[in-house]
């Protein structure tokens, strides 16, 4: 389907304008299941700004990653000049991108499974899968009891993803996430959409939560990056930042947790293929 | 000649206004409105910068009305205690006003006619200066936490160069990056500006800021070779002729001005664009 940019926005300045073209690109994914390739016309546009293109284009590869961007997305009746910005502005981000996650991978996820046979196929399919070798996962133990072991696995890690299948298991997380929020650690937890999570309020306000469902790995992969993204943009309207960002390196925590969790939600793509 | 200041100054006035002190036809200039009894900053600002052009051209500004002296005063006050240094850096330049993001499209416009009207151009593309605008604002805007500022955009006839100064009034760049950036130490002010122009640095993360912006303005201005400076706080950031110059000024600078100088001649020749471009990633 081609999308005429102007009759989305008029203005191309400000990564506002172009987060108009990036959200509705993000409806009309979701609207066509993830299958239908969307092309852009530029055509009547004689300027824009690298600033637009944050908000058009680098907001999608934030949501769904490089490789869904390369496929799904293409520009057409484009000037020289506004050719050559998308050019460089994508470039360098996915460039950008890969070095940033260099330093990622630097760091370490604990992650909470609850011991189910669905969850368990989490711990498979990340032993299993070479690229998350890259970023290290500390797993709890098989039994379900939270001991000293798990203790010191948390105090080590970085940040903390907790996954639930199945309600049974919440008791034993919550204990877990308790123990991590002790030390600060920034926490996710990734909850199959057909769970009544019950949980204590200061949890709820404290973690993240994100809710997956098996119909769509694209859909997942979305949710929770605009959770991470929502928790590392404060809200600027009115200067809400109480639960966002506050300097660097909670950003790079946010997105550790973001990295780890697409990893998760891949290897149970992958298992679903299977 | 004397000039009398409309009550709306717009760009298209003060170009010819230009023009004329070029000219030096120009031996005062008078207003007497009556709107200046209660003054917005931003308004404040506006008549800061425009009152120093004028000083530094030996034009005389003359209040007509008695009752608007104070407001008049008010300005000059204003001028010699916060912005001093500002007004050192910025001597034989002229002006523009202060606008909200809402408006700077407007503006954009605005600069283009300036542009038509008081430089020739001939057949080069000034999309480049209109890039560094936009960034320039929106950085401002996004990141001084303080609308109020001034931009000033003369033209300089003996160099044949276009000169854009932005100096907001907010936290300044490196209190921001010094504050965000908490486990990196910055020897010097100049240090924490530096880092500010690496590509995709920001504090105010993603989503439709990337942190670009004083990348883009460092990577035109060394492919026009142009010179570009930032201050802030303690801290001097230059280009020159390609390269980066850090140094530590004599006092603190309010905010962050930055200013960039562009010989016409090393602007790129404009070339037909048609909407031809295909793009796959």
């Amino acid at each position: 389907m081609t999308i005429l940019a102007t009759d989305l926005t008029k203005s191309f300045l400000s990564g506002d304008d172009g987060l108009k073209i990036g959200r509705y690109l993000v409806d009309f994914f979701k609207s066509n299941q993830y299958n239908e390739v969307a092309t852009i016309s530029f055509y009547g546009v004689d300027f824009m700004t690298p600033s637009f293109v944050n908000g058009a284009f680098l907001y999608l590869i934030d949501l769904f990653g490089e490789e869904f961007f390369k496929k799904n997305v293409k520009v057409i009746q484009a000037t020289n000049s506004i050719a050559q910005i998308l050019r460089s502005s994508i470039q360098s981000y996915f460039e950008y991108r890969k070095e940033f996650f260099k330093n990622v991978k630097t760091n370490t996820i604990y992650c909470a499974i609850d011991g189910s046979a669905e969850s368990s196929h989490f711990r498979r399919a990340i032993y299993e899968n070479t690229q998350s070798q890259e970023i290290r996962f500390l797993f709890n133990p098989d039994d379900t009891i939270f001991e000293q072991n798990a203790k010191n696995n948390i105090i080590k890690a970085d940040v903390f993803i907790g996954i639930i299948t199945a309600t049974q298991f919440i008791a034993t997380l919550v204990e877990q996430i308790n123990f991590a929020l002790q030390y600060n650690k920034k926490c996710l937890i990734l909850c199959k959409e057909s769970i009544e999570l019950h949980i204590p309020t200061n949890i709820r306000n404290t973690v993240m939560i994100s809710y997956y469902n098996n119909r769509s790995y694209y859909d997942r992969l979305r949710s929770v990056n605009e959770l991470i993204l929502n928790k590392k943009v404060p809200n600027l309207q009115t200067q809400d930042n109480s639960q966002g960002t506050k300097n660097a390196n909670d950003v790079l925590l946010w997105t550790l947790l973001g990295a780890g969790a697409v990893l998760l939600l891949s290897a149970l793509a992958d298992e679903q293929k299977k | 000649m004397i000039i009398k200041l409309p009550r709306i100054i717009s760009l298209h006035f003060l170009a010819e206004l230009l023009q004329a002190i070029k000219n030096q036809t120009v031996q005062k200039i008078t207003f007497d409105w009556l709107e200046v009894k209660n003054m917005a900053d931003e308004t404040i600002s506006f008549y800061l910068s425009f009152v120093s052009f004028l000083e530094q051209n030996k034009i005389d500004l003359i209040c007509e009305n008695e009752l608007q002296c104070t407001c008049y005063q008010r300005i000059k006050n204003i001028r010699h205690c916060n912005i001093s240094a500002t007004h050192d850096v910025c001597k034989d330049i002229y002006v523009a006003t202060v606008k909200t993001l809402e408006e700077q499209e407007q503006l954009r416009m605005q600069m283009k006619d300036f542009f038509r009207f008081c430089i020739n151009v001939g057949s080069k593309d000034i999309q480049p200066i209109d890039t560094i605008f936009s960034e320039l604002f929106m950085n401002i805007c996004q990141h001084s936490d303080n609308k109020n500022g001034f931009v000033f955009m003369p033209f300089l006839y003996e160099k044949n160069s276009i000169v854009l100064i932005m100096n907001d009034l907010g936290d300044g760049i490196v209190n921001v990056i010094r504050n965000y950036f908490i486990d990196k130490s910055f020897t010097i002010d100049a240090n924490a500006i530096q880092y500010a122009t690496v590509d995709f640095v920001t504090t105010k993360s993603t989503k439709s800021n990337q942190g670009r912006g004083l990348n883009i303005l460092k990577t035109i201005m060394i492919s026009l070779k142009g010179d570009l400076q930032i201050y802030s706080a303690k801290g001097l950031y230059e280009i020159k002729e390609g390269k980066e110059i850090l140094s530590t000024l004599p006092y603190q600078h309010i905010g962050t001005l930055i200013k960039v100088e562009i010989l016409i001649e090393n602007l790129p020749q404009k070339e037909v664009d048609d909407f031809s471009e295909n793009i796959d990633f």
